[in-house]
């Protein structure tokens, strides 16, 4: 497989959120937001989550071409999830369909949880400090790793 | 002088009312008419005027804009053949002290009345007087006025006739110079003075000065065209004087007036614009607010996604370590520059040439990367990618707690902004006309700048008549002795000197008597305000200065006209007109309509005793709302009136409900 011509893939169901999000600009992840930002997101809360949730129907969302470093972000994930905790071997790293998978399944998750703020109508300012809230834990264990 | 009978026939709200005023024995010369707003007590005011002297002075907004004639009375014209309407009012006078003991005067106007139009189409004017026991008419229109003016001159009739709110307000307003010093003028007769020193002065310029200037003596017609041309330039700029004066007068009157209405709001136009200054910055802090919170939440998105993936990150990182402490990872070195380096044979760092040894060492690293794996490749890249993401985690606390602060910062300036805009917000709503005040704020602002300007010009125009003055007095003296030199031109030099010492003398004594009956009028003034006043030790003086402003001077020697009450202020008012009717011996009634609207209940009462006392020497006639004749008014004045007229309206028709004695 030619592994510059893949792409990254939402679920067909996300379809709506996007053009939601798109229209009403929430939390600064619709129009005005690259796709592979809103997908770095949508990606982070899902793994944060732990649950990946299998694509029932691609859609083809951003070209691998403008992913830039968050490809390396994606290699991470998919060490951790499927190198570190399933055995899998280091070299498939380099197998972007393999990698992308298991991006876009906790994207998915992550998605469900954006849908889920937006729905709920969840106040921006609220989601802020509580992202913020959840940054400050994670730093603590940043900074003592740093030291 | 009093009002026996008052007629009124289709002017305004009345049709057919007539109105008697008989002194009672036993009782004050005092005339009551107690009418709701808008029955017609000020048109009553307006009939009298009108009658006298064919103007209405008292007119509000409503009045001005409508015809005069009974609107009624033209709506049952328009129904009949005859269409001719009439307006008419009839007052007879009388007095004691005159050889006219009655004048009638009877003014009316007809009008044509159409289904959809009316208009005037004759006015007539007809006056009746007693004398000697007999009637007479007067037989021209000359005469009518000539007996009119005897009885109640046009010039004083602001001195008589009175509105309750007009009243409080002499003093305060700009008219007071107005009223004061056409008051003064009137009593002191100096327009005639003035007029018999410009016939003075009209003879030399007319008769005399043309003489010289047609001289055939060559010295003499020269002195006097030089006199003529310093006299234009001392003329224009005399006229320039009087322009800016009027100008500066009028700057004052405005001034005063705008003050009288600002007085106590002078900080509402700060006011106004700081209001509104908080709520334009109270929408750039929204916006600024709201563009901040943009920025935290993409700073917030972007971290989330580096701490929610460190655990990931942190794993493969510490995996790629691993492996390039262990060699299985390819050199950190760019493959190009190691080709470049072999094909050139020279190091690209210091430039030396390569020998065999060190190309051997390059060629070495160049196969230890070509050979690497894909998956080493990756590695390496990813290592140098975590290591980037970790740097930006880094600045996180740094950054975070510079949004916040900044956050907190617009939250309490929008906190702050919001209380203050309320707080300004309650007093301007304590407030109404606050609009209209900052705009007369800023009007006066204004003219307070022209009226500076017009003092600063006022300065140089008078310098330069002081140059032109003195130009003149030596052309005048050249012409002098040009005159003496030409013995034939003595007579007229002579008359042309007579005239002149006659104009500053008439001057002079106009100036003295004005001066003598302002200190005489002050001083009446002052003692009649005492009279009336019930508050006796708060005033010390009347001044009226020679600008014919008024100083009511307190026991400090302070001028307290402004800060001095309503009812104060009116009886102020009175006690000038009383000066000014003693004064001038002028036989004269009081006619004033609502006369203590504006007095305070307190004041009420001894503004009352007051119009009872000046009921004693003549006729007082007042006009009244039912709320103004309160039990106390009505209980102080119940022994001691003449006559009470109660006005009542039916069908918009006012008729008097009870004329009872």
């Amino acid at each position: 497989m030619d592994n510059n011509r893949l792409a990254l893939n939402i679920d067909e169901k996300q379809l709506p959120l996007i053009d939601n999000i798109d229209s009403t600009g929430y939390f600064q992840i619709g129009a005005g937001c690259q796709r592979k930002d809103l997908f770095a997101f949508a990606l982070a809360l899902g793994f944060r989550s732990g649950h990946a949730t299998p694509l029932v129907k691609r859609k083809s969302l951003i070209r691998k071409e403008i992913l830039g470093n968050d490809k390396y972000l994606y290699d991470a994930v998919f060490f951790k999830s499927k190198v570190e905790e399933d055995g899998h071997e280091i070299d498939q790293i380099t197998d972007d369909t393999q990698v992308f998978g298991i991006v876009e399944d906790y994207a998915n998750t992550g998605f469900d949880i954006i849908s889920d703020y937006i729905q709920k109508k969840y106040d921006e300012e609220t989601l802020l400090f509580q992202l913020l809230k959840e940054i400050d834990e994670a730093n603590k264990n940043f900074c003592e790793d740093c030291r | 002088m009093r009002i026996e009978q008052l007629t009124i026939k289709n002017f305004r709200q009345y049709q057919n009312t007539v109105f008697k005023f008989p002194k009672t024995e036993g009782k004050e010369d005092i005339h009551i008419v107690l009418g709701n707003n808008g029955v017609g007590k000020t048109n009553m005011l307006n009939a009298i005027i009108w009658c006298l002297y064919a103007k209405e002075t008292h007119l509000g907004d409503q009045n001005a804009a409508t015809s005069r004639i009974n609107a009624q009375y033209v709506e049952t014209l328009r129904n009949i053949d005859g269409k001719i309407g009439e307006i008419e009012v009839a007052i007879v006078l009388s007095s004691d002290e005159d050889p006219i003991k009655r004048l009638q005067v009877k003014r009316a106007e007809t009008y044509y009345v159409t289904q959809t139009t009316t208009g005037l189409r004759e006015e007539k004017l007809e006056v009746m007087y007693l004398r000697n026991g007999e009637w007479n008419a007067a037989a021209t229109d000359e005469e009518a006025a000539s007996l009119i003016h005897r009885y109640v001159p046009e010039e004083m009739n602001e001195y008589i006739f009175f509105d309750g709110e007009q009243l409080e307000k002499y003093f305060q307003q700009a008219r007071q110079r107005d009223n004061i010093a056409h008051g003064i003028q009137e009593l002191t007769q100096s327009t005639i003075l003035e007029k018999l020193a410009r016939a003075f002065t009209k003879y030399v310029v007319e008769e005399l000065e043309p003489k010289l200037r047609n001289s055939d003596v060559k010295e003499v017609k020269i002195c006097q065209e030089t006199v003529d041309e310093a006299k234009k330039t001392c003329e224009d700029y005399d006229s320039s004087i009087a322009r800016i004066e009027t100008q500066i007068q009028n700057c004052e009157r405005t001034i005063e007036e705008l003050d009288t209405r600002i007085k106590g709001h002078e900080t509402i136009k700060e006011q106004r614009d700081l209001y509104y200054s908080l709520e334009e910055q109270a929408s750039e802090l929204d916006a600024r607010f709201v563009q901040h919170k943009a920025a935290m939440m993409i700073f917030a998105r972007e971290n989330y996604v580096y701490f929610s993936l460190y655990p990931a990150m942190k794993a493969y990182y510490d995996y790629i370590q691993k492996q390039e402490k262990t060699g299985k990872l390819p050199p950190k070195i760019d493959k190009k520059f190691l080709d470049t380096i072999i094909h050139d044979k020279k190091c690209m760092v210091c430039g030396n040439a390569l020998d065999e040894e060190h190309l051997q060492w390059v060629e070495k690293l160049q196969k230890a990367w070509t050979v690497s794996s894909a998956t080493s490749s990756e590695l390496g890249k990813s290592g140098v990618a975590m290591t980037t993401f970790f740097d930006r985690m880094n600045e996180y606390s740094r950054k975070k707690a510079e949004f916040v602060d900044e956050y907190n910062a617009i939250e309490k300036q929008i906190a702050d902004n919001a209380e203050q805009y309320q707080r300004i917000g309650e007093i301007l709503k304590q407030v109404p006309n606050n609009g209209a005040l900052a705009k007369d704020i800023s009007e006066r602002d204004e003219y307070r700048e022209i009226k500076k300007k017009a003092i600063e010009k006022h300065g140089v125009e008078k310098h330069c008549l002081s140059l032109a003055q003195k130009r003149l007095e030596e052309v005048e003296a050249n012409l002098r002795k040009a005159l003496e030199k030409n013995k034939q031109y003595d007579d007229i030099k002579r008359r042309i000197d007579y005239c002149k010492r006659c104009a500053v003398i008439l001057d002079n004594v106009k100036t003295e008597i004005l001066t003598e009956c302002r200190n005489n009028m002050q001083d009446t003034m002052f003692n009649i305000f005492m009279q009336l006043l019930w508050k006796k030790d708060a005033f010390s003086k009347v001044r009226i200065n020679e600008n014919y402003t008024i100083d009511l001077l307190d026991t400090y020697g302070e001028q307290t006209l402004g800060s001095c009450s309503a009812a104060e202020r009116a009886l102020l008012a009175l006690a000038f007109t009383l000066a000014l009717q003693e004064i001038s011996k002028h036989d004269s009634l009081l006619y004033i309509d609502t006369p203590i609207g504006r007095v305070d209940t307190h004041n009420r009462k001894n503004f009352i005793r007051v119009l009872l006392e000046v009921a004693e020497t003549k006729q007082v006639i007042l006009t009244f709302t039912p709320a103004e004749y309160d039990l106390d008014v009505r209980q102080q004045l119940a022994q001691h009136y003449s006559t009470l007229s109660e006005l009542d309206m039916k069908d918009k028709v006012t008729t008097i409900k009870d004329n009872g004695q």
